[in-house]
């Protein structure tokens, strides 16, 4: 009887209503942006990856001992491995989650290849985007590309040449693809980089779907961005590293790859002559303050911006940071996530002073000594006007902004009694706040990018606080200075670009001016070599903490070599009293035997100029290899 | 007054039932006129039923064998009487927890009936799926065991957990002591997959959890291990069955059971950690063997004077400063009980049998409670209320109609919003005891506030977080209802007969009932020991800088129904069955079709559907054959490979029938069984959702991007491709091998069996993760059938059961299990050394540096092997890591299979015990070997002070130490070696019981019939090397620990009406 049921097949279909179909996805520019965007999402936050973070990983930053398990040490002891499933890195995390809206599920590793799979996937399904105009097409078509490309640039800074990846693979199919070399990847990477700048507008705002949005477009893929990393890329790929190859003795360092660095100057200088012609949304944020040690920006109607607002804002309604001036930013979809702990991890522990996690990201003195003088030259140069006695004083405007000294009033509100001792850093040698664990064994902290009030007293991190932190990946100042090296590396400081008015030493001195620098001095001006190294420390400077100092290093050839491989401490002895500093500006502290102290020497070899890959993935099929020496 | 009471008891029973059914009245009404008819030319027979005892026995039916409409019940004396057709009938005399007789009258008039206590023989008849066969004609491998065998698992109340060793071939594994998490891992014969080895249970044949059955109400529990016994089950059933059969009535007045446990737990085995002084010093011990190459550790050293102060401080102000905290004594209770009480009624009469229980347990909180001056209570705690009816009702004389219904009711009390033990979250409740250093702070200083760490955030106070976290319920609400209508069709052909039924399940939860009491801080401080300065969390309030007061600001919440966890199952059933005997032969077959709709939440019902059959051929009582088949169908997979069918079959031989046996007498029983087949799986479990639809790309919507600079999101929702499909997708086969020998020798002296057994699964399914493919392919690949798996093994079982001239019963059951999996194939990268593969190893193969020991001079640092990672972090007293792949460097690839998995390989269980007159008792030995467990308890974690105690360290002096010595600042790699990789091995006294059972006259004047009274534990002792008391780390990892597992004291009676 029951043998006699037929049994329905269609009893275990899933019903045709449950399922959301992909043809859905790409009918028209809302579905179709909606599919994009999940990509924006994936840009992992290179500050607030995890409660503690670590993105500095040149001759720029040490940790102190309770970091030691962080990328920023592990790297010092040669360990690159470190970056695989680490927490507190934003190159790779053991989970990850595209559609997380948890600052900690994103990282650069899993999510490139994903969102790659996805551009690809978008590229090939253009034509079922029907219901669209002309201008919509191509909003959707110049962000796809602009994603392929930029994904594989990032991931083709730490681990060089890989298969690039323009097509969506099946379940089945079996995937033997070859690493290319970097100049392949490079000129993929650029073709793409180019179509996306010829397919997209420089502001959503003026086009008629960006207006349904408008205001609110500031971090969606522009021609400016492709502009940028269409420069960026072939500065990279024309970089003495990728051009020599991995090597040690620094001989190579000066030696760039013309071709790739004309490429590259000319598509900064399109983008220059943009900007500087009014056409686009951006500007160099002011630089401009009645008082630097605070951010606190000058009066006037002319001040509209202020450096520090690119990288946090406080009390601006959890305002994302970038100002005027950044050009590629991910999400930061928790506002507050920068209080737990980013803004935590900059101040000195000792009592407790600032809370939380005991991680300190500590300047080396090393690095701070490339901030130079108020007159533009550096601090080595005979005449400088550098005083050992006076070591603080007449420097670059930015080391007042970027750098707490000694001296330093750290907490600006009322504190208990007992505590009063640490109002102003004690950073000479034995001072208050030179402990090893709690606070700088380097004798500097860094409030360039979280500002010194992130402290108990002053509250900066506290709800009432509003402070926000991001560091976008691009920004105008980086297009100067990469304009600038890019023109030297071809023909030193008078070169330019054939459709931009400056020079390569003009672009530095506009970033000289907005801070109020004196300009590249003549004597560096005159060889190519000499001027590089200008362009190189004002790279340092202008950048300086923002998580380019690394590629920088490598692409150089001078990650192995001294004096860029050790990291050292600022030993000096205090004259004046404590009761100086509550009367004067610390600048003008005098003090006694100021001397450096190596701290760390990283003892790299060729190997170090490439990260690893994972062991699994090499694994593989033979074509997938390891880079070398790992 | 008993009488009276089992009067209304039954009179209940049968009254509304009348009332729910007038049809089921003119059922009554015509059975009893049809006995009312036969009762000419009678013979009159009168009897009394008593127990081995002696004793009478009241309630237990009598009723003729070739008609069960003619019937009587014995009376308070144990008589009955009945009139009877012919002075030659057979009558059947039973009840419950006997053995039924059946008694050949042979003229007698008056007789007397000695019913046997059933737990000896009740394996008599074997639950097996779909039906019941005679243990004698069984040809496949089931082990059974009875609801009162899981009795004695003194103070156990969760089922699970009470049939560790009760049953050969299953392995159990706790993990936690939370109450009402109790549920042990278990896995029958081994995992052969990667993907769970959760064996199908069904309660009374549906499936459903465990932990909605109460011990008192379980009949019987069977366990199908090859390939012919579970093959009906089809899918799901390839890692073996677990048959839960509750309770039914039987005919007779109404029997009434009352118990009572009254239980007391301890916590079992924590690990061991130093106290501040000892850490310190060994912490100055840490910075001293490490300064070589990191000299800046030395900032960190203590001096002697002020290590001596945590140990001798001078005053109370300096014990606060210098903290020495024992954690493990502030958060546990000395200990804390459970109780348990269940009343259960049966009976009944020719027309409806019932049986009805109520079962409440009650699992108290180890944790101890702390006064929060908050006015409420947080912390742990578990409730449970069972309530089953069961019904039978005899509709026609070929119809029977049985009702099931029942209801859990569990009420979990937890911290607000924790619930999930494996949190890291929750974890911090009892962090104290194996992680929290003893010198960061005390819990709660003199002034009330609590105590913190400034310098970590990631530092709990366990006091602090349990105290302060706000106290809610999660009731777990499961009802579940069968209906099944059984009707003999002897008049379509004899022998046959259909089964019907349909199911419905449904659950429910509530969450967030009680005290909301977050982001209300309390005072928190901490003292700095090197200064005394007293840093405060909250110095003043954030936003107005007043001085900070602790408020009570908590809420009460009313519950909330969690809408993504109700469930609904429905589940129905059409299933025929025909049997008959031919002179010598025997032969049945039955066919089923059922089909199951489940889904939680909102979700899409999971559909499933099955197609079974069953034959069997018995000649002569001795030999066997048995032939299964299913066709089962998957959602899983594409139309194409949808449906597969599943055959197997067995044979058996009872060598003891044959003529040539019989001389020899001291053989009671031998037989051999074999069986072989294949059964299907398509469960594929990914972090806990089980993958669906396998063969389609499926795409998903929703969610924005945060595209707007002042936090809005993006108007665009996202479209994503959420799965990659693989249309080739299909059935996972295990093809299962079974030997099995029966045996039984001088009269029931040994009996026992052994079995030998074999499972080569194919077409594993190997989630995409898992798999090989470069990671350039963008997202998690498909997943696909890439895995082989060999399981093989052996069960060992012996009884033996003695009664001595005294009437003393001594008896005793061994057992072992031994099964051992070996992966054949799994995806592994190509270019993998055979040792980095998972072929090859066994499923969950643990893997470590291993080392040849200690580097114990400069001289063998330096000659030792190059670390590719921190190789200058290298120092004496390190381990010697092994190159074994000979490459010249320490790296990844020098990372090897070492020790087990962290299922064990072997078990044993032993019980020993005697009866005599009322007393008896028993121990039960249980023990597991050949197994890994990893416990991650690292030392000086986060510059704290927390030292465990896991042997001597090693020094220049002491270089046949037991450990490295750990390290504070520095940073070596592959130093752990293989330490934290520990002998999961055990023993453990896992139950004692001692006795008494009542029957005489002073308990009959109480008007009772007996009563029990018992005392007995679980888990008393153990001996293992592991440092905490956990056979497996799934409710937290091993280094996070769990809630404590504990030792049960537990006093119990039982007494029946």
């Amino acid at each position: 009887m029951i043998f006699g049921v037929v049994s329905c097949e269609s009893y275990l279909d899933k019903e045709a209503d449950s399922t959301i179909s992909e043809v859905e996805a790409f009918k028209n520019f809302t579905n179709f942006q909606g599919f994009v965007e999940e990509i924006y999402n994936c840009i992992p936050d290179k500050e607030k990856n995890d409660w503690t973070a670590s993105w500095n990983w040149g001759d720029d930053e040490v940790f102190n001992l309770e970091g030691s398990w962080h990328m920023t040490n592990q790297v010092d002891l040669g360990n690159f491995w470190a970056w695989q499933n680490g927490g507190g890195n934003w190159l790779d995390k053991s989970s990850t989650d595209p559609t997380s809206t948890d600052k900690f599920k994103h990282a650069l590793w899993p999510h490139a290849w994903y969102c790659i799979r996805k551009a690809n996937m978008g590229l090939e399904n253009l034509d079922k985007l029907t219901e669209a105009t002309q201008e919509e097409k191509d909003l959707i078509a110049g962000q796809l590309y602009f994603f392929r490309a930029w994904w594989h640039f990032e991931l083709m800074q730490y681990f060089g040449g890989l298969p690039y990846i323009d097509k969506v693979f099946s379940a089945t199919e079996k995937l033997t693809l070859p690493r290319l070399s970097y100049a392949e990847c490079a000129d993929k990477a650029g073709a793409d980089f180019k179509k996306a700048a010829d397919l997209l507008p420089i502001n959503w705002d003026n086009t008629k779907v960006g207006a349904n949005t408008t205001g609110k477009n500031q971090l969606r893929i522009n021609k400016i961005m492709a502009l940028g990393y269409l420069g960026k890329n072939y500065l990279w790929a024309g970089s003495p590293l990728m051009k020599n190859g991995a090597q040690t003795g620094g001989s190579q360092t000066y030696n760039y790859d013309a071709t790739y660095c004309t490429k590259a100057a000319e598509a900064f200088g399109e983008l220059l002559t943009l900007v500087e012609g009014g056409q686009t949304q951006y500007a160099l944020a002011q630089y401009a303050y009645k008082d630097i040690y605070n951010h606190i920006k000058a009066d006037g109607d002319t001040v509209k911006s202020r450096f520090a607002d690119l990288f946090y804002t406080t009390g601006q309604g959890w305002l994302m940071p970038g100002s005027v001036e950044a050009i590629f930013r991910g999400p930061s979809t928790d506002y507050n996530g920068s209080n737990w702990n980013t803004t935590k991890t900059f101040g000195p522990k000792v009592q407790g002073l600032v809370e939380h996690d005991n991680i300190i990201h500590q300047p080396t003195a090393n690095y701070v000594n490339f901030y130079g003088m108020a007159n533009g030259l550096p601090l080595n140069d005979p005449q400088s006007g550098f005083d050992p006695n006076y070591p603080f004083k007449n420097r670059d405007p930015r080391f007042y902004h970027d750098i707490v000294f000694d001296g330093f009033k750290y907490v600006n509100s009322t504190m208990p009694a007992e505590m009063e001792y640490l109002r102003y850093c004690g950073l000479h040698t034995g001072g208050t706040m030179r402990s090893e664990a709690s606070a700088s064994k380097t004798g500097y902290f860094i409030q360039k990018l979280v500002p010194h009030t992130a402290n108990k007293y002053d509250g900066a991190y506290n709800w009432s606080g509003s402070l926000h932190t991001y560091l976008p990946y691009m920004r105008l100042g980086d297009i100067y200075l990469m304009y600038a090296e890019a023109c030297a590396a071809v023909g030193g400081a008078s070169a330019k670009s054939t459709n931009f008015a400056k020079t390569a030493e003009d672009a530095i001195n506009t970033l000289r001016k907005r801070v109020k620098a004196g300009s590249v001095n003549a004597k560096y001006t005159a060889e190519r070599t000499k001027f590089i190294d200008e362009v190189r420390r004002e790279r340092a400077v202008e950048l300086s903490f923002e998580g380019f100092r690394f590629n920088d290093l490598q692409r150089w050839l001078l990650l192995t070599e001294y004096p860029y491989n050790v990291k050292t401490a600022q030993e000096f002895d205090r004259v004046e009293n404590d009761d100086f500093y509550k009367t004067n500006d610390p600048r003008n502290a005098r003090i006694s035997n100021f001397r450096e102290k190596v701290i760390v020497t990283r003892l790299f070899g060729t190997k170090h100029y490439w990260f690893p890959l994972k062991v699994k993935d090499i694994s593989i099929y033979p074509e997938f290899g390891q880079n070398p020496g790992w | 007054m008993k009488n009276k009471f089992r009067k209304i008891m039954s009179n209940v029973f049968f009254s509304t039932t009348i009332k729910k059914s007038s049809l089921a009245f003119l059922f009554l009404l015509v059975s009893s006129c049809f006995t009312i008819s036969m009762a000419q030319n009678r013979v009159f027979v009168r009897g009394t039923v008593v127990s081995e005892q002696q004793e009478p026995i009241i309630g237990a039916a009598i009723v003729l064998k070739s008609d069960k409409t003619v019937g009587s019940i014995t009376d308070i004396d144990g008589k009955f009487s009945l009139s009877l057709p012919s002075a030659n009938a057979t009558i059947v005399v039973s009840y419950l927890g006997m053995q039924t007789q059946e008694i050949e009258l042979k003229g007698k008039t008056n007789i007397i009936v000695t019913l046997k206590d059933s737990n000896l023989n009740l394996d008599e008849l074997v639950v097996v799926g779909y039906g019941q066969q005679k243990k004698e004609s069984l040809v496949g491998a089931i082990t059974q065991t009875s609801g009162k065998v899981l009795e004695r698992a003194g103070g156990v109340s969760n089922v699970g957990a009470a049939l560790t060793g009760n049953l050969p071939g299953v392995v159990t594994m706790q993990s936690s002591g939370l109450p009402g998490e109790e549920d042990p891992k278990i896995i029958i014969r081994g995992s052969s997959s990667w993907n769970g080895s959760d064996p199908l249970v069904l309660v009374d044949g549906i499936e459903r959890p465990m932990s909605g059955v109460d011990i008192s109400s379980v009949e019987s529990i069977s366990v199908l291990k090859d390939a012919s016994a579970t093959a009906v089950f089809g899918v799901k059933g390839a890692n073996g069955v677990i048959l839960i059969t509750t309770k039914r009535g039987k005919e007779g007045s109404a029997k009434i059971d009352v118990s009572a446990n009254m239980t007391v737990k301890v916590p079992s085995k924590l690990p061991n950690k130093f106290d501040s002084y000892d850490a310190l010093m060994a912490r100055n011990v840490a910075i001293e063997n490490e300064l070589g190459i990191t000299p800046e550790s030395w900032s960190y050293i203590k001096p002697q004077s002020v290590i001596d102060k945590y140990r001798y401080p001078s005053n109370a102000l300096e014990a606060e400063r210098y903290p020495n905290v024992d954690w493990q004594d502030v958060l546990f209770k000395d200990y804390t009980t459970s109780n348990n009480v269940n009343l259960n009624v049966s009976g009944g009469t020719a027309f409806v049998k019932y049986f009805t229980s109520a079962d409440f347990v009650h699992e108290g909180d180890i944790l101890e409670e702390w006064d929060n001056g908050r006015n409420y209570q947080s912390g742990y705690g578990y409730n449970r209320l069972n309530i089953r009816t069961n019904l039978d009702f005899q509709i026609s004389k070929t119809t029977q109609l049985k009702v099931n219904i029942s209801g859990s009711n569990g009420i979990k009390k937890s911290p607000w919003n924790q619930t999930n033990s494996s949190d890291w979250a929750v974890a911090q409740q009892w962090a104290g005891a194996y992680n929290i250093a003893p010198d960061v702070f005390i819990p709660q200083y003199a002034d009330g506030s609590w105590g913190f760490y400034p310098s970590i955030s990631n530092v709990s106070n366990s006091a602090a977080n349990l105290a302060l976290a706000g106290v809610m319920t999660t009731t777990n609400t499961r009802i579940a209802t069968d209906f099944v209508l059984q009707q003999d069709l002897k008049f379509i052909t004899k022998g046959l007969s259909f089964r019907g039924s349909i199911s419905w399940d449904n659950a429910f939860v509530e969450y967030n009932r009680g005290v909301n009491d977050l982001y209300n801080d309390a005072q928190l401080k901490w003292i700095d020991p090197e200064t005394g300065l007293t840093t405060y969390k909250k110095e003043y309030e954030n936003n107005n800088k007043f001085d900070f007061m602790q408020s009570v600001l908590w809420n009460t919440s009313g519950g909330e129904v969690q809408d993504w966890s109700t469930q609904r199952n429905l589940n129905y059933q059409l299933q025929l069955n025909w049997g008959r005997e031919f002179g010598k032969h025997n032969v049945s077959a039955m066919g089923v079709m059922s089909r199951q709709e489940t889904a939680t939440g909102s979700m899409i019902p999971f559909y499933r559907e099955d197609w079974v059959f069953r034959t069997t051929y018995g000649y002569a009582n001795k030999y066997f054959f048995e032939y299964n088949g299913a066709y089962n169908g998957s959602e899983r997979f594409s139309a194409e490979n949808r449906f597969a069918f599943f055959n197997s079959g067995a044979l058996g031989w009872l060598i003891t029938e044959e003529e040539f046996m019989k001389p020899l007498r001291f053989i009671d029983m031998l037989k051999v069984r074999a069986s072989y087949g294949e059964i299907g799986d398509d469960n594929i479990v990914v972090n806990n959702v089980p993958l669906r639809w396998m063969y389609m790309t499926q795409w998903a919507y929703g969610g924005n991007s945060s595209l707007d600079v002042s936090n809005g999101t993006s108007k665009y929702t996202w479209y994503r491709e959420k799965a990659v499909g693989n249309p080739d997708v299909h059935w996972e086969t295990v093809k299962k091998t079974n030997l099995g020998l029966d045996y039984s020798f001088l009269g029931g002296l040994f009996a026992g069996s052994v079995e030998l057994f074999r499972d080569n699964r194919r077409d594993i399914l190997v989630d995409g993760a898992a798999r090989a493919v470069a990671p350039y392919y963008g997202t998690t690949p498909a997943t696909a059938n890439l895995g082989k798996v060999k399981t093989e093994g052996y069960e060992l079982e012996l009884r033996i059961n003695k009664v001595l001239a005294n009437k003393m019963r001594l008896w005793g059951n061994f057992s072992m299990t031994h099964a051992k999996n070996i992966i054949l194939e799994k995806d592994d990268p190509a270019l993998y050394a055979a040792y980095q593969k998972a072929s090859g190893f066994s499923i969950g193969q643990n893997k470590a540096y291993v080392d040849a020991g200690f580097v114990n001079n400069y001289d063998e640092v330096y000659a030792s092997t190059v670390h590719d990672k921190t190789d200058l972090h290298k120092l004496p007293g390190d381990y010697y890591v092994i190159d074994f792949n000979a490459d010249g460097v320490i790296d990844s690839k020098d990372n090897v299979p070492y020790g087990y998995s962290d299922n064990p390989e072997n078990t044993y269980n032993a019980t020993l015990g005697f009866e005599w007159k009322g007393f008896s008792a028993f121990v039960q030995f249980y023990g597991v070997n050949n197994v890994t467990r990893v416990v991650n308890l690292t030392s000086f974690g986060n510059k704290l002070n927390t030292v465990y105690d896991l042997g001597t360290w090693w020094a220049n002096d002491h270089s046949n130490a037991e450990i490295t010595t750990p390290r504070w600042t520095s940073t070596p790699t592959y130093n752990d070696g293989t330490q934290y990789l520990f002998d999961g091995s055990y023993v453990r006294l896992k139950n004692a019981e001692v006795a008494y059972t009542f029957n005489g006259g002073w308990v009959k004047s109480l008007g009772l019939n007996n009563l029990r009274i018992f005392l007995n534990g679980n888990n008393l002792w153990v001996w293992s090397v592991m440092p905490d008391d956990r056979e497996s780390n799934f409710a937290g990892a091993g280094g996070q620990g769990a809630y404590p597992t504990m030792k049960r004291f537990n006093l119990g009676l039982k007494l029946t009406l």
